[in-house]
């Protein structure tokens, strides 16, 4: 089962997904069959439309994930869920087409079959930045330690890791670069935050004086001990890992 | 040069420290081969035929003497004692050992350089004109916008995982040195009416297995919306480029399949949305970039020089040097110089540690302590005084880069092929060399005249054969390396794609079938001005089938 953290620790993940699909569809690390976050079978669309005021047979309260292709397929079938809804974004799907929808969901989850399949960067960007979309916003799939802060700048704060991935040392990709140069969905653009970046740079350098010279003799954890996290305004300070169950 | 800031500085850092700790996890055994190949590909690491490959990113082919004899050092302490200078203007080290990448990497760091996304499917190093800031045609300095373009694609979130790679090369001037024609992107600096400067947008073009002229989708972006388009186009083509088939995955398809006309469609409404939005550039951005570029400390001196006038008429052999490698320049009194890394007993691109140590000296004597890396796999030295082109011309000559070759068949330009590259059907440097043998007189190679011969060892083209006047690219046949001819290529403001003369040839065969095109063409020329490309374009391809064929049987 993937470990799914945010940027601050491994989080419990109550969401199930309905239907056949496993979640992470294509993630090498499922190979084995073992199937993520408790799957329901419920509102296949292979299978006959649910009659007119049918709701899908999960229990209330249920946190249920549905496949972009399922929900827009039966909207009012879903609604009539009494839980909380979330849609399944595969990298094809436009995040356009639930645009409306957004003032219903509890959760957006984006697939990526591969880590090298980059359409997920841009459907979260598109979500965030053009469609408002400031609920969570999870990646799913083969979702590794390399690619979180890329995933991060582009809106995504939920990282359903794939199975063979550790999550302490995951965490530790978040502070991989201090700066950045372009504008996404975290920061605007380094030359439209000069003054404040600049600042923070002075200050950071001071505190890389006492790393020690050679690389090689820093440990990872020390690497980014000594590294002030960059300010970011409303933001609690960073907590301590939390080790929920999952 | 650009000066790196603390946060420019900074970054380069933390990207080596991100590969030194992915290249643990990797000798660990804690990421696959799968999983570290496209990480490594993105600091330009290759596992080759015989050893890993490194990439270094020369950003715009913009070096500085202290940069280039940290070259030197790595060549002599990781690598054989030599580099590979390529067409993308770019340094490549074909010994290096896979654990001592990062050590490399912090090298580089230290001098301000980087391997960041020279090679996976990410935008590459941004590549200009060899003559920036320099060139008596210029419209705008293209360096400063390259350094733009290289902030704002280096480590881009959105853009890590594109279907294919991406090339992006820009130019400032009336005449295009940057082939902007055949790029995924391809810039090129305009006014518009109002004398605004801002760009002309050329998309999908390229060379690799499906050669295409590229297509302008947008006559004019003025400079404030440039990154907010590119992104337009990025965000159309990571979302809808092919990922099916790397071979249908680079923008070109995607132009070609959309239309140009509809491809522009899609990236005018993505930009609708982005239009004036973050990353729109101010004028303040400009001027800081700007003003991290050292610039030359020129002196007033007379537009000509009556002491190189002289030996211009006394020394034939300096008379042709100046001919063919000194260039104009903007400011009265200086020549940019073309150091020739094409001579028969060298491949060509490839210098030694010691070649560079002397060249990077000579820099500092003569051109400020700069120099540059051209897409034909030469180096510039931008500025030098008119009155000391004797003296550099014989300081260069024991060192094998005074050939007087530049724009003639000798300036051969060739990837590195099946002798260092996996990915080569054939080899490529030892066709180079045989050609070079072939036409080493100089009187020859000026009768000939204007001539670019590029060789690829496959199709992906690194050696830009499909514009070359005449191209050769090396294709297996049954396990055999055999080569396909092509004629009438070239680059610059028209670009055209060589047309395939007929079935492939032997590897002997090829310094022959080189001399039998040649000779059609010398006996058959209206005029020494009439090039050999244009002649070509003039009679077609059928007198030179005949010739290379019945020479063949």
């Amino acid at each position: 089962m993937p470990t799914l953290i945010d940027r601050h620790g491994v989080r419990e993940d109550r969401w199930v997904v309905a239907h056949g699909e496993p979640a992470v569809a294509g993630g090498r690390a499922h190979a084995s069959g073992e199937a993520p976050a408790g799957r329901a079978h419920a509102g296949d669309p292979s299978q006959p439309a649910p009659a007119d005021g049918d709701a899908p047979p999960l229990a209330p309260g249920t946190a249920v994930l549905v496949p972009a292709h399922a929900w827009l397929a039966q909207r009012a079938y879903w609604q009539r869920h009494d839980g909380p809804l979330g849609v399944l974004l595969a990298p094809h799907d436009d995040p356009a087409t639930i645009a409306a929808d957004l003032p219903r969901l509890a959760l957006i989850a984006v697939t990526f079959p591969s880590f090298t399949d980059g359409r997920g960067y841009s459907i979260a960007r598109l979500l965030r930045e053009r469609h408002g979309w400031r609920g969570p916003l999870r990646a799913v799939g083969d979702v590794q330690r390399d690619q979180l802060f890329l995933l991060a700048r582009c809106g995504f704060d939920g990282f359903a890791l794939r199975d063979d991935q550790d999550a302490d040392e995951a965490l530790t990709a978040f502070d991989d670069f201090t700066e950045v140069y372009q504008a996404a969905t975290d920061r605007r653009a380094l030359f439209e935050r000069r003054p404040a970046a600049e600042a923070h740079t002075a200050g950071a350098a001071r505190a890389d004086t006492h790393r020690s010279g050679g690389a090689d003799a820093v440990s990872s954890a020390a690497w980014t001990s000594t590294r002030t996290t960059p300010a970011q305004p409303g933001r609690a300070p960073a907590p301590s890992k939390s080790s929920s169950p999952s | 040069m650009y000066l790196y800031d603390p946060i420019d500085q900074r970054l380069v850092d933390e990207r080596v420290a991100q590969y030194r700790d992915q290249t643990r996890r990797f000798l660990a055994g804690r990421l696959s081969d799968a999983d570290f190949l496209p990480l490594r590909l993105q600091n330009g690491l290759y596992l080759q035929r015989h050893a890993p490959m490194l990439r270094v990113a020369i950003p715009y082919g913009l070096l500085t003497s202290r940069q280039l004899q940290r070259l030197a050092h790595i060549a002599r302490t990781y690598d054989r004692g030599y580099g590979h200078f390529s067409t993308r203007q770019n340094l490549q080290f074909n010994w290096p050992k896979l654990e001592q990448v990062p050590d490399i990497l912090a090298e580089l760091a230290d001098v301000q350089m980087h391997a960041i996304q020279t090679s996976g499917n990410c935008i590459r190093n941004i590549t200009t004109d060899h003559f920036a800031a320099v060139a008596p045609d210029e419209i705008v300095d293209p360096l400063v916008w390259a350094e733009l373009l290289r902030q704002w694609s280096t480590l881009h979130p959105e853009f890590a995982f594109l279907p294919r790679k991406f090339k992006i090369a820009i130019s400032g001037a009336r005449d295009d040195r940057a082939a902007t024609l055949v790029h995924d992107i391809g810039l090129q600096a305009r006014h518009d009416d109002s004398g605004a400067i801002g760009f002309r947008v050329i998309v999908g073009g390229g060379l690799g297995r499906t050669p295409m002229v590229g297509h302008a989708i947008r006559e004019f972006i003025a400079w404030p919306h440039l990154l907010t388009y590119l992104e337009a186009i990025l965000r159309v083509y990571n979302r809808y480029g092919r990922r099916d088939n790397k071979y249908k995955a680079r923008i070109k398809i995607l132009v070609k399949d959309r239309t140009p006309q509809g491809f522009a469609a899609e990236v005018d409404e993505e930009w609708r949305h982005l239009a004036g939005g973050p990353g729109t550039l101010e004028q303040a951005e400009l001027d800081r970039v700007a003003a991290r570029f050292t610039r030359p400390a020129y002196r007033p001196l007379p537009a000509t020089s009556a002491y190189i006038d002289t030996m211009r008429q006394a020394d034939p052999a300096f008379r042709r040097w100046h001919e063919r490698n000194v260039h104009p320049h903007r400011v009265s009194g200086y020549a940019a110089v073309t150091l020739s890394l094409k001579r028969p007993a060298m491949a060509p691109g490839d210098a030694t540690a010691d070649q560079m140590d002397a060249i990077a000296g000579l820099a500092q004597r003569f051109s400020f302590g700069e120099l540059r890396v051209t897409h034909e796999q030469n180096l510039v030295f931008a500025d030098v005084e008119r009155d000391r082109l004797y003296e550099l011309w014989q300081a260069l000559r024991p060192l094998g880069l005074a050939s007087a070759n530049v724009g003639l068949i000798g300036n051969v330009i060739s990837c590195p092929g099946g002798d260092f590259c996996a990915l080569a059907n054939a080899v490529s440097i030892p066709v180079a060399q045989a050609i070079q043998h072939r036409f080493e007189n100089l009187d020859y190679q000026y009768d000939i005249g204007e001539l670019d011969l590029n060789i690829s060892g496959c199709i992906n083209a690194c050696g830009h054969h499909h514009i070359g006047h005449i191209g050769i690219l090396g294709v297996d046949k049954a396990g055999e390396e055999w080569y396909q001819v092509t004629i009438g290529g070239r680059q610059g403001a028209s670009a055209a794609i060589g047309r395939i003369i007929g079935p492939a040839i032997s590897r002997e065969a090829v310094p022959d079938a080189v001399e039998s095109l040649i000779r059609v063409y010398l006996s058959g020329r209206e005029s020494e001005t009439e090039r050999f490309v244009d002649f070509v374009h003039r009679v077609g391809l059928d007198p030179f089938r005949e010739a290379v064929y019945a020479h063949a049987d």
